[in-house]
């Protein structure tokens, strides 16, 4: 069965970027805007991995991050950081968080595929 | 990828622009209240999404300029840059060359030799401190190219209590293409540590095949012996673990509260056009259902109240389809806000700007058609309404000035209003220029509105003080048609040194118009209600021949050319003879006629389809609409006829060389005809 990926952002731009890309490789994409709408996703569909936006309205990816990585039922779920220059606090609390990785935008697609490929359970 | 490239874009152009237009709204709003920490958080975020989109987009200079201003924004932030004119001119001239930029990148340039000059201009704001900064990131312990944030990672790995380690290993001499191999380790490493960097990157392992060498930065609570054997067991050979001692990381601060956000979704326009088309359709479909007369007809209850409903929901559907057109004044206000700002420092003004109803929404394409009439409005009040600080001062005003943009709902219409507390019209002028253009006679008296409403004359606009001359040959004579276009009108207001208010009465939307229904023979016209004056029953004496071949109605002593629509349409058994049928009274284009219909219907409001350009006869007819019974009814034009009628007679079936309707004494024997109902709004 395709492996599911959560991406999460709330520029258009990127979506469609990775969306595109991660598609084409044939993931099951499933998209959330903010990150109280990527908890509600999580519930429902529990994706293999989840690509996390750092910097967004409603609810930041940091604390998205936290509250993914505290509930048990979640914690397992690898989130990779998407994070763009200049926001080293935040880069800081998300892995204070627990997140697993980060990438840097603008994303490389050879280095999306590959973290995502070494996070992603078999 | 070239197909991902293109599309993501094509986003990113559309987005962009999108962040953009925030960006000078918040700033806008900061240079209003600079301490505002939601704004400047604001700023933060959209500065930023504009940097990630752009990055991915593949556009690295406006990124790297996006990048530029978020910096700016935080030091305003932190306070380690005072948010004076100085910056607000340089993150404004910033955003303004941007969006130039992706206008050229929109029409397929591929030079932005603007983004050069916004970096610039930031890094000046900036500083050098900045490059220092940056530049000592990229070195990493023992030999590691680390990531833009691997530093902090190590410092959150540090604090964790793990320690740092330095793997370093080689592939089982029997493997031949070492990279899976490899991959696989890493995948078993990262279950018992935190991988930070590899050598080779993990990115690309290739050159493992050459040096056989993988070395690998990792944070760990596992010992170093336990380490080793898990490696030794996925097979790794000549395993050589270090402690390593680096530090890194750092401060600063950040927390933002984050507003709420509505949810929404970008659609095409053309997709929700074509979803109203077939809207249309179910209209139209759901309206011959229910007039066939076997339907028509049912007596069971239960049917009828079913077919209640569809109607009411199909109803109900078309509200909502044309609602899907409709966007909010509030990023036309925005817009204006800047036009504003920038008008008031270029003439030493000063000017607050108070919008008011910026959720009020109109249709999209009213929007559009109303931005340059805005803009003409705007400018008028900055560049002649409001006077100078001092002669505010003088007059006993406060140096600030104000200007007021509303948007409202009023009866069926959206009024939109451009007001100022400046120094009032000029009465006197507008007289004096008017009676020079012969508008007025010299001595007449003309009620205080009528006079004012002359400043919407063409023509009238060369005194300074009444409207803008300078700029772009755009007068009030130009707002008033484009918003006439669109079935409004205008209204001006104004007091001697209190200032002046001039509204713009908007129609709810363009695919909606109130019509008045009429019947010629067996076919139903639809003239726009906002044209018609009045219907009148025209006693026979009251319709007389000019030059003995056009008719002519008189109307309390005025001549009004007639038009028989049912000659101009070729309506077979359509009355040709006014004094037969009822005189639609409608003004046009400065211009009133009298249109020969057999009966008025009824009033109806009447979804609006496009008929295509007008060819012959078509020309007078501005759209068709689906009428309650299923059948269309063609909307009257009746600018185009009252033009033709004026202008070029010959077009007209009812072609005289006169068509002079100044009042002709004595030519009428009865001049007073019978009035049925008077539409007029």
């Amino acid at each position: 069965m395709a492996k599911s990926i959560l991406i999460v952002d709330d520029t258009e731009t990127v979506l469609m970027f990775e969306r595109t890309l991660l598609r084409n490789r044939g993931f099951e994409i499933r998209v959330a805007r903010n990150g109280a709408l990527a908890l509600q996703e999580v519930e429902k569909s529990r994706p293999d991995l989840i690509l996390l936006d750092i910097m967004m309205p409603e609810l930041d990816g940091v604390e998205t991050c936290r509250r993914l990585k505290a509930d048990p039922a979640t914690r397992d779920i690898p989130v990779l950081m998407v994070t763009t220059k200049g926001e080293s606090a935040m880069v800081e609390r998300a892995f204070q968080a627990g997140c697993n990785d980060y990438l840097t935008k603008p994303i490389d697609h050879l280095e999306l595929l590959s973290k995502i490929q070494t996070y992603l359970p078999r | 990828m070239g197909d991902v490239d293109d599309a993501v874009l094509g986003v990113f152009l559309r987005e962009g622009a999108e962040k953009l237009a925030d960006l000078n709204a918040l700033l806008l709003r900061l240079e209003a209240q600079p301490r505002d920490h939601v704004v400047i958080s604001d700023l933060v975020r959209t500065a930023h999404n504009l940097k990630g989109g752009a990055g991915t987009a593949g556009l690295g200079p406006i990124a790297d300029a996006a990048h530029r201003i978020e910096e700016v924004v935080l030091r305003l932030r932190d306070g380690t840059m005072a948010a004076d004119s100085t910056v607000f001119d340089a993150l404004f001239a910033s955003v303004d060359a941007l969006e130039a930029s992706l206008s050229d990148l929109t029409r397929g340039a591929a030079e932005l030799p603007q983004v050069q000059r916004v970096v610039q201009a930031m890094d000046r704001l900036l500083g050098d401190d900045r490059k220092a900064a940056i530049a000592s990131d990229a070195r990493g312990p023992a030999g590691f190219v680390l990531g833009e944030y691997d530093h902090v990672r190590i410092k959150v790995l540090r604090q964790r209590g793990k320690c740092l380690l330095r793997v370093e290993l080689s592939p089982p001499a029997t493997e031949a293409d070492p990279v899976p191999w490899a991959r696989e380790l890493l995948r078993r490493l990262r279950r018992q540590a935190e991988i930070v960097a590899t050598l080779p990157a993990e990115v690309d392992l290739e050159p493992l095949g050459a040096t056989r060498r993988l070395a690998v930065l990792c944070g760990t609570d596992s010992g170093s012996a336990v380490l080793e054997a898990a490696l030794i067991a996925a097979g790794a050979e000549q395993v050589a673990i270090a402690a390593v001692d680096t530090q890194g990381g750092t401060d600063d601060t950040d927390r933002a509260p984050r507003p709420r956000a509505k949810g929404s979704v970008k659609i095409e326009l053309s997709r929700v056009d074509g979803l109203l088309d077939m809207i249309g359709e179910l209209v139209i479909a759901q309206s011959m259902a229910a007039n066939v007369p076997e339907i028509a007809c049912l007596s069971s209850r239960r049917a009828r109240q079913c077919l209640g409903q569809v109607t009411r929901i199909t109803r109900d559907l078309q509200d909502a389809g044309l609602r899907l057109r409709m966007v909010p004044v509030r990023g036309l206000f925005q817009a204006m806000a800047r036009t504003v700002r920038d008008l008031a420092r270029k003439h030493g003004k000063e000017i607050r700007l108070i919008t008011s109803g910026d959720d009020v929404e109109l249709d999209r394409s009213v929007v559009e058609r109303i931005t340059d009439p805005m803009v003409h409005l705007v400018r008028n009040a900055v560049d002649h309404g409001i006077e100078t600080p001092s002669e505010r001062a003088a007059g006993g005003k406060g140096q600030a000035a104000t200007i007021t943009l509303a948007a409202y709902h009023q009866g069926g219409s959206i009024i939109v209003e451009v007001k100022d507390d400046g120094r009032g019209l000029d009465r006197d002028a507008i007289r004096a220029k008017a009676g020079a253009l012969g508008l007025i006679r010299d001595g007449a008296t003309i009620r205080d509105a009528d006079l004012l409403n002359l400043i919407f004359e063409s023509g009238l606009s060369t005194s300074a003080e009444v409207t803008d001359t300078s700029g772009r040959g755009v007068g009030l004579d130009i707002v008033r048609r484009n918003v006439e276009a669109m079935r409004g009108r205008v209204s001006v207001a104004s007091v001697a040194t209190r200032g002046t208010s001039i509204k713009m009465v908007l129609p709810l939307t363009l695919a909606i118009i109130d019509g008045m229904l009429v019947g010629c023979g067996a076919e139903r016209y639809i003239i726009p209600t906002m044209a018609v004056v009045e219907s009148i029953r025209p006693l026979p004496e009251a319709v007389v021949s000019v030059a003995g071949r056009r008719e002519m109605l008189n109307v309390r002593g005025s001549l009004l050319p007639l038009v028989s629509l049912s000659q101009l349409f070729q309506v077979e058994g359509g009355t040709l003879d006014a004094s037969r049928g009822l005189v639609v009274v409608v003004e046009g284009i400065g211009r009133s006629v009298g249109l020969i219909v057999d009966s008025v219907l009824a009033q109806q409001q009447v979804v609006i389809k496009s008929i295509g350009s007008g060819l012959g006869r078509a020309k007078y007819l501005s759209g068709a609409a689906i009428l309650p019974d299923g059948k269309v009814g063609l909307i009257v034009n009746v600018d185009e006829i009252t033009v033709a009628s004026a202008q070029d007679a010959a077009a007209l079936p009812d072609a005289a060389q006169s068509p002079d309707a100044t009042p002709a004494a004595g030519a009428v024997s009865n001049p007073e005809p019978r009035e049925v109902t008077n539409e007029q709004r």
